[in-house]
């Protein structure tokens, strides 16, 4: 995986059903990104919040995904890993009947704030 | 070619490693087009080789700001500081590899305090890579 | 364009971008609130009322237009 580990660690994976799980993300402030996004002011790139919820599908799916259409995302609020050290990232699939697509639903949050909502079509790697 | 490399860094304010936009081949009323050569230590590049999707989103995100950037240039304005605010009916078709050549048409639509709509188009020569709409907030 | 051809055109246009119900859309009703508009997705209402009528509304008019009376009228007074 492109960010585990680097960008962000899982501290705790709670699965409540086979397609439903949350996992509590610890954001690196040593990541090396925040070199250059931005000098003298780190902020978590949304892009990288999209990886790190599409590692955490992963996680819970158990195979390589690909992400094939994004429906929507928004980002509602700046992330950083000061502003938010520890960050629940939420995800349902739902296998597409008749592919090897799942349809996934995510978010990124903490007690406080929501920094992302998610929607996107995911496809088995082959 | 209006900028490339280091003189996109007047533009935009991403620096290394996540620098995902190295020219401006043009740019006429709302209208650019950008690219990007995949460089090995390109940011996203996956253990197979190919480039992870949300690099793509970096790629498209990073070329509206460098335009947005030669706008404000160009009109005397300070730099804006964009943020994807969102992104819509992304698609990607194809992950591009090492050594590419990715063009990318950028549109920039509506605007409406400070939220601007923007579409791109990646190419890889003939071949579409990926398209999406955007929103970028400007602080 | 008359009164009755905009509202007949823009009120489908709106509940499927916004997904909401076309039943929601009265002349009365508020937008914002109709829609669920927020900061980011009001930039998409000026879109489709751009991109459908040819109809730019600049941020300083938004204010005078609450609820879809307004728009309609809005749109009307401003088309080409």
């Amino acid at each position: 995986m492109l960010l585990k580990d680097k960008f962000f660690t899982v501290l705790h994976e709670e699965r409540i059903t086979a397609n439903d799980a949350v996992f509590l993300c610890e954001l690196k402030a040593d990541c090396d990104v925040y070199r250059g996004h931005f000098p003298d002011k780190p902020v978590s790139p949304g892009v990288c919040n999209i990886e790190m919820i599409r590692e955490c599908a992963e996680m819970l799916i158990g195979q390589d995904l690909l992400i094939d259409t994004i429906k929507q995302c928004r980002l509602t609020a700046v992330a950083s890993p000061s502003i938010c050290p520890k960050v629940d990232v939420k995800v349902t699939v739902a296998r597409v009947e008749g592919t090897e697509n799942y349809n996934i639903v995510a978010s990124i949050a903490d007690a406080l704030t929501s920094y992302m909502e998610m929607k996107a079509t995911l496809k088995v790697k082959e | 070619m209006l900028y490339q490399n280091e003189e996109l860094f007047r533009l935009m304010p991403q620096r290394a490693p996540i620098v995902m936009v190295d020219k401006i081949l043009d740019a006429e009323g709302d209208t650019a087009h950008t690219g990007l050569t995949v460089g090995p230590d390109n940011y996203f590049i996956e253990e197979d080789g190919r480039m992870a999707e949300p690099g793509l989103i970096e790629h498209i995100a990073q070329s509206a700001s460098a335009f947005k950037g030669h706008k404000a240039l160009q009109a005397g304005e300070p730099l804006p500081i964009g943020y994807i605010g969102e992104v819509k009916k992304f698609h990607c078709y194809v992950r591009p590899a090492i050594d590419q050549e990715l063009t990318t048409t950028i549109t920039l639509g509506a605007e409406v305090n400070g939220v601007t709509l923007m579409t791109g188009e990646t190419r890889c020569g003939e071949t579409l890579v990926a398209d999406t709409q955007m929103k970028i907030f400007v602080e | 364009m008359t009164k009755e051809e905009i509202i007949e055109k823009v009120n489908p246009l709106l509940a499927e971008e916004f997904e909401v119900d076309e039943s929601d859309i009265t002349p009365d009703a508020v937008i914002k609130e109709a829609l669920e508009l927020d900061s980011l997705s009001l930039v998409d209402l000026v879109a489709v009322i751009e991109h459908t009528f040819k109809v730019k509304i600049p941020a300083a008019d938004l204010p005078t237009v609450k609820t879809f009376a307004d728009l309609y009228n809005y749109i009307e007074s401003h088309q080409a």
